[in-house]
């Protein structure tokens, strides 16, 4: 053990030689290739972990920023976050002018100390030390260094040698010495094309980043987490909050999370039992059973978000749950299963990361923490798991499309833990028909009677609408038809069919003023309703592949009768777009004298995309933006 | 004047029933038997009953503590509402007697089972301590058991050292059904009170005084009750909706002791003027040059004429400092931020206003009060939040924000201009001042357009900002490198390529900017047929009015008077004429608030237009609305008509 550490000693030693502290501080001796496209520059970042036991953690960092411009000042984060299982040993920060020399220093009980609470929570026991220092002059460096321990194991920091868009790495080092007793996992992910080296022994590893350009933010990118490289470690043994946790293998570690974390929480009075075995005796399947108890806890509970010590990650007991009727996603996802329990309907709870941007649960990197942010409880189907969100109060029963759907999480069951696949919505299932009755009149303005029906993604939406508790809806119209000048909702009528997770409308609305007037010609859009003027922006140089994450599919019908006296006298020509990317089909044609008939489909397909191909796609959607903005012609007939 | 004196009486009927009614702990059934609300009927939650009682108290303890104590009882009609279960107190907290602490926290969720009355009390693990700061305290509580149709209630008292009283609120963004207030104050306090008069909702209050029995003072009564108080709605353009909330507002004036005043308060400008001269913070500041008599003394001598003496100052702070984003009027320590180049905006503006005076200039210190603060109703001190410098020069008021790095003598950013501020001036006068600009900014473009057959277009723009617009101009383009910003212009224009782009005037504050771009679009218009159809303004046509809704309550804030000239050059292709185009328009909103001129004429290669979009007044108030609303639609469909050209 001894001789190791001399061994980290010696190649650090080495490693550090050729850098001298002075020219760190020093602006001028940043590498041209690493001020391209950044705002700031990280001279040094080391991380040096040491986990001597299985309950001690000791972790000391000290980052070197030089910021370039305005836009880097909040690459400065002079943070530490910390709680009461977290002592923050050492503290403090230095700014050093352009040409290194010594500005300002902070000491540590010059940092601001608040709690770290989001504005939903109720509370949350983490708290934050930090200063915002103000800066006169750029560029500018501020070193910064802490040392903190705890007890808690099971969480190892991460390293990430790229932090971020537009901040570049001059050198970055991560170390870690472990008791050799115990096993380290380890998952190094997209290090290919970075200058990283790295050397790994027993109860030591050490890998030195060098030289990491900035990565310019562009829209649809990939995120962060694909393309830059990052170190993700854990202990196959941890100690968290007093539980000795094990992290082998998923199903490994499920089965502790279960045993220590879970099994214990499900607890219901009879009394509750008797009543919801009393609520689900006329059903006969499971899923109906199911469907009567996520109802059941819809209704009698509401969603609140504390975080605190274990209860970061223990959910409440179901018997609380049962008493108070709220709880966060753990309490509320734990009190569902409790409630399956009592009826014979297999759950399990189910940890995830949930945003709307698809972000999986490692498959080969086994550690719960920092991976995952929330819960929802699944229910297995064969081939077809159902998916409940416990912390909704109005989401249809297994609706789970724009913030937990497609991706890799983490389902623990009593055997253990499994990574399993959430729900892909296909684009057909994302889909917003429309059919609409327009009748122009001779002043250029119309009536209408619009429907629509909306499933998927796009039923996300107009849910929202439905649920808003604004009595009055025309503001949202009026905002989404926002080219209708002066428009007029006479009715404004929603349904949402629950069941089949489907939302439709049925809108009238009338418009004083819509066709243009050219002498004694009128030019009217056809595309009344569904115009798209989505066009993702132009990079003379794209860098990035690009990400469609999910797909859909429109589908409209307008009829458009025009008025009296008028005669059609020219149709735009049909268009029929395919690509790799999606299909665009518009055709408006006579339906009678008097009457044209507007057809448009559009699908876009969900995908990940080479960078060569993102200036097609963003012709395609100007092709398609620009064809929704054309226009019939109808003059006065003599 | 006369719908207004109904719809006061409507609200404010004194009720006979007292307030035994909602005695705290006894929910009737018909209260949780009520399945919307009555006012509106997809609101989430309303106040059933709020009271609010404000008194001194002897404490063991602490002594004499003022006791804010609040009985509120709520239905929950919806999900919507259930956010109304929570509720956080914000706690003054420095230590020992000096904190503010939450005395006897009660509460219950009622709801019906079987057409019982199911009581749930709020237990321990349902109420949460966060220490925010080392200033600040939350307690927070969230009911248990709550559902569509419940009923909570709760009572907390607040006791505090202070003798400040906070702002009464008798508007909430739900409805409340009754509010019946009490404010005991001792006469030894002596406050003064308003309602907010941006509110339409003005409650009546009653007063008493009596004897406090054992002492030997008096104590006032003020009382008040409201019932059905509509809530309070958001409405788009409106800056802090807040402003318009209805409220009392209580200012401590002065404190006596057996007939002597020991400590008096403002009561008028006049006083605030007086007390913030005084202020070591304030009136002193202005006064100290000693940070920076050499710097001084090279500007006194490097000219002679006042209004670049003026420029020389307010460059010279401007330049130096470095804003650290915070707000405020007092300056703790000019010198100490002179030295380290960085300060808030009081002690730039202060430090300004002291350089101006050294130098011989007749400067001034201004107060005002931000957007977000909301405008200060009574003469108040704490009403401002804001300082700048103001130089009388010519007989005219020049003012001046340095702590804006784009800033010129007489432009301010956005964030300082809101309605008037207060000139405060060193003999203890003042003077209410304006701070909306009185000349226009400028946009204004020329463009010229060569139209091929094919579709195509190439075309060159350049335009002209000034003022504000300038100032905003450099703000946005400072994030941006050049070959960024050409990728902003290609995207909001829709330009398919990018010639050539210059900007001119960036650093050169006094100029106008103005950007020069060289472009050319692909598919810039519709062939429909035989003809070519146009819209006149082309990628600078506005196509949506932005006044959508039927009514508004609250006056609309342009910002600043701007004006928007757009001369469009157009040469149309070969083979092609002009068959028809719009017909020439010129409207104007009453009063000079604004104009709009749009004109369409041929040319021998094509065609021109000329527009001119003029708001004058930065504020109108929400009476006008229709007149903007139409003033919008008519420009908006003159815009959107389209030339037509045909084949020769």
């Amino acid at each position: 053990m001894k001789l190791k550490y001399l061994v980290s000693i010696c190649y650090l030693l080495t490693t550090l030689h050729a850098f001298s502290q002075d020219n760190l501080f020093k602006a001028s001796t940043i590498p041209v290739e690493l001020r391209e496209n950044a705002s700031s520059v990280i001279r040094l970042a080391e991380t040096r972990i040491n986990i001597p036991k299985v309950d001690n953690l000791e972790h000391s960092y000290r980052r070197v920023i030089t910021v370039l411009n305005e836009n880097g000042n909040v690459d400065v984060l002079a943070n530490v976050y910390y709680d009461e299982g977290i002592s923050v040993k050492k503290l403090g920060a230095i700014v050093y002018d352009a040409t290194g020399k010594v500005i300002k220093k902070y000491k540590k009980s010059d940092f601001n100390d608040v709690a770290a609470v989001s504005d939903i929570s109720l509370f949350e026991d983490s708290r934050v030390k930090y200063i915002k220092y103000i800066p006169t002059s750029y560029p500018y460096t501020v070193e910064f260094y802490y040392e903190k321990s705890t007890k808690n194991t099971a969480s190892i920091p991460k390293w990430h040698p790229l932090e971020s868009f537009h901040i570049s790495t001059e050198k970055s080092i991560y170390e870690i010495t472990y008791n050799q007793l115990s096993r380290l996992n380890v998952k190094e992910n997209n290090f290919n094309g970075f200058d990283i080296e790295k050397n790994i022994k027993d109860g030591y590893n050490i890998y030195i980043a060098k030289n990491l350009k900035a990565i310019k933010y562009e829209a649809l990118k990939p995120s962060l987490k694909k393309i830059i490289p990052s170190l993700l470690m854990s202990l196959e043994q941890f100690n968290y909050e007093g539980y000795l946790g094990s992290a082998k293998s998923w199903i490994n570690h499920g089965k502790w999370m279960y045993q220590d974390l879970l099994k214990n929480r499900m607890q219901l009075s009879e009394n509750t039992k008797n009543k919801i075995k009393e609520l689900v005796k006329e059903k006969e399947s499971d899923i109906e059973k199911a469907k009567v108890i996520y109802n059941y806890v819809q209704n009698n509970t509401r969603y609140i978000s504390i975080q605190e010590g274990v209860g970061g990650m223990q959910p409440m007991l179901a018997s609380d749950v049962d008493n108070l009727k709220y709880g966060d996603c753990k309490a509320l996802t734990n009190y569902t299963k409790a409630l399956l329990d009592v009826v014979g309907v297999n759950s399990y709870y189910t940890r995830l990361y949930a945003s709307p941007n698809l972000t999986s649960v490692s498959r080969d990197f086994v550690s719960f923490l920092g991976q995952t942010n929330h819960v929802i409880l699944n229910i297995p189907n064969g081939d077809d798991n159902i998916w409940l969100e416990c912390t909704n109060q109005k989401v249809p029963f297994g609706h789970i499309a724009g913030f937990t759907d497609d991706r890799d999480v983490l389902v623990i069951t009593p055997e253990g833990g499994k990574i399993e696949h959430t729900k892909i919505y296909s684009s057909k299932e994302n889909y917003l028909k429309s059919d609409a009755d327009i009748t122009l009149d001779i002043n250029g303005g119309f009536k209408a009677v619009y429907k629509s029906a909306a499933g998927g993604t796009r039923y996300n939406a107009k849910f929202n609408v439905f649920e808003s508790d604004t009595k009055d809806k025309s503001e949202h119209y009026k905002e989404n038809w926002d080219y209708l000048n002066d428009l007029t909702l006479e009715k404004i009528e929603l349904k949402n069919d629950r069941d089949n997770i489907e939302v439709t409308e049925h809108i009238e609305v009338t418009v004083p003023k819509y066709a243009v007037m050219a002498g004694e010609k009128m030019l009217i859009k056809p595309n009344v309703f569904k115009r798209s003027t989505y066009v993702p922006p132009r990079y003379s140089e794209r860098k990035l592949p690009f990400v469609i994450q999910r797909g859909y599919v429109n589908e409209d019908t307008f009829e458009i009768a025009i008025p009296e006296g008028f005669a059609i006298e020219a149709l735009p020509e049909s268009k029929e777009i395919k690509t790799k990317f999606g299909v665009y089909k518009m055709s408006l044609t006579k339906a009678e004298e008097t009457k044209v008939k507007y057809q448009r489909y559009l699908e876009i397909f969900k995908g990940d995309y080479p960078k060569e191909e993102y200036s097609s796609y963003r012709s395609f959607r100007r092709k398609i933006a620009k064809a929704d903005k054309s226009s019939f012609v109808i003059n006065k007939a003599n | 004047m006369r719908t207004l004196i109904i719809r006061i009486a409507i609200f404010f009927v004194f009720f006979s029933v007292n307030s035994q009614v909602y005695k705290f702990g006894k929910v009737s059934k018909e209260e949780l038997e009520e399945s919307y609300c009555k006012i509106d009927s997809s609101i989430g939650a309303e106040v059933i009953y709020k009271r609010q009682k404000v008194y001194v108290d002897r404490a063991k303890t602490y002594g004499f503590r003022q006791i804010n104590e609040i009985h509120e009882r709520i239905k929950i009609y919806n999900k919507n509402g259930f956010n109304w279960a929570t509720k956080k107190l914000r706690l003054y907290y420095v230590t020992g007697s000096n904190r503010e602490l939450v005395q006897g926290l009660k509460g219950y969720t009622y709801n019906l089972d079987n057409g019982k009355i199911i009581k749930e009390k709020l237990s321990k693990n349902g109420i949460f301590n966060n220490t925010e700061s080392d200033r600040y305290k939350t307690k927070t509580f969230t009911m248990p058991n709550v559902k569509e149709g419940s009923v909570i209630e709760y009572t907390y008292k607040i006791g505090s050292p202070y003798r400040e009283i906070d702002d009464v609120h008798f508007q909430y963004t739900i409805p409340i059904k009754r509010f019946d207030l009490e404010v005991v104050t001792s006469d030894r306090y002596v406050y003064s009170r308003m309602f907010n008069p941006r509110s339409d909702i003005i409650p009546r209050i009653s007063n008493t005084t009596r004897n406090k029995a054992g002492f030997d003072f008096n104590e006032n009564v003020l009382t008040s009750t409201v019932i059905n108080v509509p809530p309070l709605i958001e409405e788009p353009y409106v800056n802090n909706i807040y402003n318009y909330r209805s409220k009392l507002i209580f200012e401590l004036i002065s404190i006596k002791s057996s007939g002597h005043t020991l400590k008096n308060y403002a009561t008028s400008w006049e006083d605030v003027v007086k007390d913030i001269n005084e202020s070591s913070y304030f009136g002193h500041q202005i006064n100290k040059i000693d940070a920076f008599k050499e710097e001084v003394n090279i500007l006194k001598s490097s000219v002679s004429d006042k209004s670049l003496l003026m420029k020389l100052v307010y460059d010279y702070v401007r330049d130096r400092m470095v804003w650290n984003g915070l707000y405020g009027k007092y300056a703790r320590n000019i010198k100490k931020a002179h030295k380290e180049k960085k300060g808030s905006v009081p002690e730039i503006n202060l430090m300004l206003v002291a350089m101006l005076k050294a130098v011989g200039l007749k400067a001034n210190p201004v107060l005002i009060s931000t957007k977000n603060k909301g405008i200060p109703l009574i003469p108040t001190i704490d009403g401002f939040n804001y300082v700048i410098a103001c130089v009388e020069l010519n007989g005219k008021n020049i003012l001046l924000d340095a702590s804006e790095k784009y800033g010129i003598p007489g432009l301010l950013p956005l964030r300082a201009i809101n309605w008037e501020g207060i000139l405060v001036l060193k003999d203890g006068g003042f003077r209410k001042i304006n701070l909306y600009p009185e000349t226009f900014s400028q946009a204004n473009v020329m463009l010229s357009l060569v139209l091929n057959d094919d579709g195509s277009i190439k075309g060159k723009q350049r335009t002209h900002y000034t003022k504000t617009d300038a100032l905003r101009y450099r703000r946005e383009y400072k994030n941006y490198s050049k070959e960024e910003y050409e990728e902003v212009l290609m995207n909001r224009f829709s330009f398919d390529e990018i010639l050539d782009f210059d900007v001119k005037n960036i650093v050169d504050l006094e100029k106008p900017i103005i950007e020069t771009v060289s472009f050319e679009i692909d598919e810039g218009f519709d062939v429909i047929g035989d003809n070519i159809y146009i819209s006149p303004l082309f990628f600078l046509q506005k196509e949506a009015n932005p006044f959508k809704l039927n009514k508004r309550k609250y006056p609309i804030d342009f910002g600043y008077p701007f004006s928007r000239k757009k001369m469009i050059n157009i040469k149309i292709p070969e083979g092609y004429q002009v068959s028809s185009m719009p017909e020439s328009l010129k409207i104007a909103l009453p009063d000079n608030m604004g104009s709009f001129l749009f004109n369409v004429s041929k040319t021998p290669e094509g065609f021109n237009v000329m527009s001119t979009f003029k708001i004058n007044t930065a504020i109108i108030p929400a009476h006008k609305y229709f007149e903007i609303k139409e003033f919008y639609n008519q420009r908006v469909a003159k815009e959107a008509e389209k030339v037509v050209l045909s084949r020769k």
